[in-house]
C-alpha cells in the first residue's frame, strides 16, 4: 500500500484489514510478537488481532476485536485485523465436528470468552515482561492503553515489551477485568472506509497476475448430468481459452468473465437424469402425503389429540422455498502454485473449504477469506469451491470462477418450503390444547450421516426448531409437536434463522388466531401463557415502546415473539392497508441478546434482519417446473426495494440471567407473523401462505 | 478503442458489445463497481456517463464514445472523501457493503439533480439499487442528512 494512502487511513483512524491484499495471509502469519493465537504486537506497538469469523455484514470484524482490545487495554484505533485466517485455535464444536465456521449467530456467543481471555492473557504477559525487566512484583504494575507502568514511575510500551512478553507463561484463562470501555460501546465499524471507497476486496475482486476467468452452466434439473456438449460456438468467442466438461456442469474459461459468460450462452448442452417431472404441485403432494402419516415427536405434554377430539380451530400454513440471494454471486479464485493450492473465496466455512480442496488436489491448501458480499448461510456450502478447484486442475493458470445470477438463483441451497397442520383449542381465555404437525426436507440430511440424524431425536426433528420444549415459551397443558420428513431432491441449506424463519410465522400466526378466538388482546394473551422472565420482559417492554393496540389513525398493529440462537426478540409491525396492499410503516423490535458488544451494530442488525424478513414475507418464492427452478434473476425473484423498506425502532433489554445471545438472525422470525397479524387486525383476512402479496394481489 | 475513465484516457482492446462493467473490472482492474445481476435490476454496477447514472452491466462499451465514465474510484478528491461517502461513514450505513458503491453513485447523481430530496424522491431514485442486508433506512437517513439546508 502506498505511504500516502496509509497516512490517509491512519488519519481517519480506520484499521487496515489484512485480507485486502491477496498475499496477506503469508505475510500476516509471520507477524512478530505473537503473544497467543489471537494477539500479536510489533516492536513499533502495532497491534494485530486475528478473528475466527467471516465478516458478511454482521459486524464481527469490529465486535470481536473490541472484546480483545477491552481486556488487552490498547487504543482501538489503528488495530490491524487478520480476517478469518485458517488456524486450528479458531475451530469450534459444531454438532459432531470441530471446525472453523461462521453461522448460527454464534460468533460473539462462541468467542466472547476466548477473545477476552486472549486479551487478558496478553496483557498479563506484557506486565510479566515489564515486572521481570524492573525486578518488581507484577501485582504492582498497571496498564494504560498500550503502556505498562510501575508506581515508581517506570513505564514501557507494549511494543517494547512484546518480544520478551511472548516468553512469559500466563494461564490461558486468566481472570477477566471486563472494563467495558471498548466492548459495550458503539465504536465505529472498522470496515466502513474501504466499503465506501470501493477498495474493500470481496472474493469477486481478487486479482492475480495471469488470471483466467470462468463461468459455467450446471444441470437445471437437480441430480442431472451432462449428456452431450456442442462447444463450437463457445470456442469461437474471442477470448475463450477452453471449454471444460464435467459430470454435472460445463465451464467456459476465458481471459475476461464477460467472454466466459458469452461462451456459456453459446453452449449447446443436452442433459440427462434427475427428476424432470418434479414441479410445485408435486412438492405440495409430497407435503400432504407426509402430513397424512404419523410424525416423529418433537414435544409432548399431556394429550393434545384427545383434548382436540371434540372440535378444534384448524389451519394449514405453508411457506415456499426461498433463496439467500446475497448480492455478490458465488465465486472462488484458485491458484495451483506448485505443492500448494491457494484459494480466495468469501466462505463461511474455512475448514470445509480447505478439506474439499485438499481432497481434490492432494495438495496443502492456503485459504484467504476476503469480505463476503452477503452470506446468510449460502456461503456455508462448498459447491462452487469444488467446481473452481476442478476447473483449476484442468488449466495452467490461476482461475476465478464467477456464477451468473441465474446460476445462483437456480442452484441454491434453499430455505426449504414447509407446511404445517395446526389444531388448537381455547377455553376461558387459555389455550387448552395445541397440536402441530410439520413437514419439510430436513436440512441436516445434507450435512450429517442419515443414521445419525434419524437416531438423535433433536436432529430428526430439527425442522421444528423454535417449537419444541424450552424453545417455545407458552405453557399449554396438552401440547404435541411432530415432524414428518419430505423426501425431495431439491438442495436445502441454512437460510438466515433457518427453521425459525417458517416456524415463527406458523406458531405466532396461529397463537394470534387462538387469541382472537378467545377474544383477547394478542399481546396480553401471550403474556398470560408465558412464565419465563426473559420473554415477559421483552414483551412488556415492547408493549410500552410500541404502545401496542393504539396505533395512529388508519394503522394497525400485529405482534410476534421468538427465541433463536440464545436471544429473544419480539416485534410489533405497524401497517396501513393502501389499495388492498399492506404498507409497513414501522417495526418496533425489542431484543434480549444478553451482553451487547456494540450497541450501534445491534441496532443495524435489527434493522437489517427486519428488512430481510420483510423481503421474504412480501414477495419471495421459488417454483419448480420440469424438475428445474423457474425463477432466475431479480426480475422474477423480487427482493425488497427502498420504496417498500421499513424503519425499525430497536431496543435492547437484558435480564440478570440473560445468556450472551446472537443478533444476526433473531430479528427475522417475528417479522412475517407480526405483519400478517397486523393485516388480520386491519382486514379480518388471515394470511396462511407466504408470500403475502400472492394472497392479496 | 479509447475510453476516458475518472479523468484518464485508457486504450482497451475489447469487442464493442462488452458491457462497460466488465471493461472496468477485467480490462482496467477497477473493481469498485460490482456485478450483481447482469440485467440492470440490482444497481450494483452503477457508474456515471457524463454525470448521468447508468447500469454498466447492460451498457455496451461501443455506446460510450467520448462520454466520460466516472466510477467510485474517481469520487473521492485529494482533500478526502466525497460528502456522500463521508455521510455514509457518519451514519454507519454499510453492512456487507457489496451494494454500497452503487448506492453511493446513485445518490451522488440524485443530489446533483435534487439537492434536498424528499422521501418520495429517494424512493424513486434509489429503488433501482438493491440491498440484501436491508440498510435502506440508514441510506435514507444519510441522504436526508446531506439534503438538509
Amino acid at each position: 500500500m502506498d505511504p500516502t494512502r496509509r497516512g490517509f487511513l491512519a488519519g481517519i483512524g480506520m484499521l487496515v484489514v489484512a485480507a485486502q491484499l491477496p498475499e496477506a495471509h503469508a505475510a500476516a502469519s509471520s507477524a512478530p510478537g505473537e503473544l497467543n493465537a489471537f494477539v500479536a504486537i510489533a516492536p513499533d506497538g502495532q497491534v494485530t488481532i486475528g478473528i475466527p469469523s467471516s465478516e458478511m455484514g454482521q459486524g464481527i470484524i469490529t465486535a470481536l476485536p473490541q472484546l480483545v482490545a477491552d481486556e488487552l487495554d490498547v487504543a482501538f484505533e489503528g488495530i490491524v485485523v487478520r480476517h478469518a485466517p485458517v488456524e486450528p485455535e479458531f475451530r469450534t464444536q459444531v454438532a459432531i465436528t470441530k471446525e472453523q465456521l461462521t453461522g448460527g449467530s454464534m460468533s460473539v456467543r462462541e468467542w466472547h470468552e476466548p477473545l477476552r481471555h486472549a486479551g487478558a492473557q496478553a496483557r498479563l504477559m506484557l506486565i510479566g515482561a515489564a515486572a521481570k525487566r524492573w525486578s518488581v512484583d507484577p501485582a504492582t504494575c498497571t496498564t494504560e492503553r498500550g503502556v505498562v507502568a510501575h508506581s515508581s514511575g517506570k513505564t514501557a510500551s507494549y511494543g517494547e515489551l512484546a518480544a520478551e512478553a511472548s516468553r512469559i507463561k500466563v494461564s490461558s484463562e486468566p481472570p477477566l477485568r471486563r472494563p467495558n470501555t471498548i466492548a459495550g460501546t458503539s465504536v465505529p465499524r472498522q470496515d466502513l472506509l474501504p466499503k465506501v471507497t470501493g477498495e474493500a476486496v470481496f472474493g469477486i475482486d481478487v486479482r492475480l497476475p495471469n488470471l483466467l476467468r470462468a463461468s459455467l452452466r450446471a444441470s437445471p434439473v437437480f441430480g442431472g448430468r451432462v449428456a452431450s456438449v456442442d462447444d463450437a460456438a463457445a470456442r469461437a468467442v474471442k477470448g475463450v481459452v477452453d471449454v471444460l466438461v464435467f459430470d454435472d456442469f460445463v465451464a467456459v474459461v476465458a481471459e475476461g468473465w464477460w467472454q466466459a459468460e458469452k461462451g456459456c450462452r453459446a453452449l449447446q448442452i443436452t442433459w440427462t437424469g434427475g427428476d424432470t417431472a418434479l414441479d410445485t404441485a408435486g412438492i405440495e403432494a409430497v407435503f400432504d402425503e407426509a402430513l397424512a402419516g404419523k410424525g416423529r415427536k418433537g414435544h409432548k405434554v399431556g394429550n393434545a389429540e384427545k383434548a382436540l377430539e371434540d372440535g378444534a380451530i384448524e389451519a394449514d400454513y405453508s411457506v415456499p422455498y426461498v433463496d439467500h440471494a446475497p448480492l455478490e454471486p458465488m465465486n472462488c479464485t484458485v491458484h495451483l502454485d506448485g505443492e500448494v493450492c491457494r484459494i480466495w473465496s468469501g466462505t463461511q466455512v474455512q475448514t470445509r473449504t480447505v478439506e474439499a480442496a485438499k481432497k481434490l488436489t492432494h495438495r496443502e491448501v492456503e485459504l484467504v477469506t476476503p469480505f463476503l458480499g452477503g452470506g446468510f448461510g449460502r456461503r456455508g456450502n462448498v459447491d462452487f469451491i469444488e467446481q473452481a478447484v476442478q476447473i483449476a486442475l484442468q488449466v495452467e493458470r490461476p482461475v476465478q470462477l464467477i456464477w451468473s445470477r441465474e446460476q445462483c438463483t437456480q442452484h441454491g441451497f434453499y430455505r426449504p418450503g414447509a407446511k404445517i397442520r395446526m389444531r388448537g383449542k381455547v377455553a376461558n381465555g387459555r389455550i387448552e390444547a395445541l397440536h402441530l404437525h410439520g413437514t419439510s426436507t430436513n436440512i441436516l440430511y445434507r450435512y450429517l450421516p442419515n443414521f445419525l440424524v434419524n437416531l438423535v431425536g433433536f436432529a430428526a426433528t430439527f425442522p421444528l426448531e423454535g417449537l419444541r420444549g424450552k424453545e417455545c415459551p407458552y405453557g399449554i397443558p396438552n401440547h404435541l409437536v411432530e415432524f414428518s420428513n419430505a423426501d425431495l431432491p431439491i438442495p436445502v441449506g441454512f437460510w438466515r434463522s433457518v427453521g425459525h424463519s417458517h416456524n415463527g410465522f406458523f406458531l405466532e400466526s396461529f397463537i394470534d388466531e387462538l387469541a382472537h378466538a378467545a377474544g383477547a388482546d394478542p399481546l396480553e394473551f401471550r403474556l398470560a401463557h408465558i412464565e419465563d422472565e426473559r420473554y415477559r420482559r421483552v414483551l412488556e417492554t415492547l408493549r410500552e415502546k410500541s404502545d401496542f393496540g393504539n396505533p395512529p389513525e388508519g394503522r394497525f398493529h400485529g405482534v410476534a415473539i421468538m427465541e433463536c440462537y440464545g436471544s429473544v426478540c419480539a416485534e410489533v409491525a405497524e401497517i396501513e392497508m393502501i389499495d388492498g396492499l399492506p404498507k409497513v410503516h414501522r417495526v418496533y423490535a425489542v431484543v434480549d441478546c444478553g451482553e451487547v458488544v456494540n450497541p450501534d451494530i445491534v441496532q443495524a442488525q435489527l434493522m437489517g434482519a427486519v428488512n430481510f424478513g420483510l423481503s421474504a414475507a412480501l414477495g419471495e418464492r421459488l417454483d419448480l417446473k420440469d424438475g428445474a427452478v423457474v425463477q432466475s434473476n431479480f426480475h422474477d425473484y423480487p427482493l425488497l426495494r427502498m420504496v417498500d423498506s421499513v424503519e425499525v425502532l430497536g431496543f435492547t433489554v437484558r435480564g440478570p440471567d440473560s445468556p450472551v445471545g446472537g443478533i444476526g438472525e433473531v430479528g427475522v422470525p417475528p417479522l412475517a407473523p407480526a405483519v400478517c397479524n397486523a393485516i388480520f387486525a386491519a382486514t379480518g383476512k388471515r394470511i396462511r401462505k407466504l408470500p403475502i402479496l400472492e394472497n392479496l394481489a | 478503442m479509447k475510453l476516458r475513465v475518472n479523468g484518464e484516457d485508457h486504450e482497451v482492446d475489447v469487442d464493442g458489445d462488452t458491457p462497460v462493467l466488465w471493461v472496468l473490472r477485467d480490462s482496467l482492474d477497477l473493481t469498485g463497481t460490482k456485478f450483481g445481476c447482469g440485467i440492470a435490476r440490482c444497481g450494483a454496477c452503477t457508474v456515471h456517463l457524463d454525470g448521468v447514472p447508468v447500469r454498466s452491466c447492460v451498457t455496451p462499451v461501443s455506446e460510450v464514445g467520448t462520454q466520460e465514465i466516472r466510477t467510485i474510484e474517481g469520487l473521492a478528491g485529494p482533500e478526502g472523501l466525497h460528502p456522500v461517502q463521508q455521510v455514509w461513514v457518519d451514519h454507519a450505513v454499510p453492512q456487507c457493503g457489496y451494494c454500497q458503491v452503487g448506492q453511493i453513485m446513485s445518490t451522488v447523481a440524485l443530489l446533483k439533480a435534487v439537492p434536498s430530496p424528499t422521501d418520495d424522491d429517494i424512493d424513486a431514485a434509489l429503488s433501482a439499487n438493491l440491498c440484501r442486508c436491508g440498510t435502506y433506512p440508514r441510506i435514507r437517513a444519510a441522504i436526508r442528512a446531506l439534503g438538509e439546508p
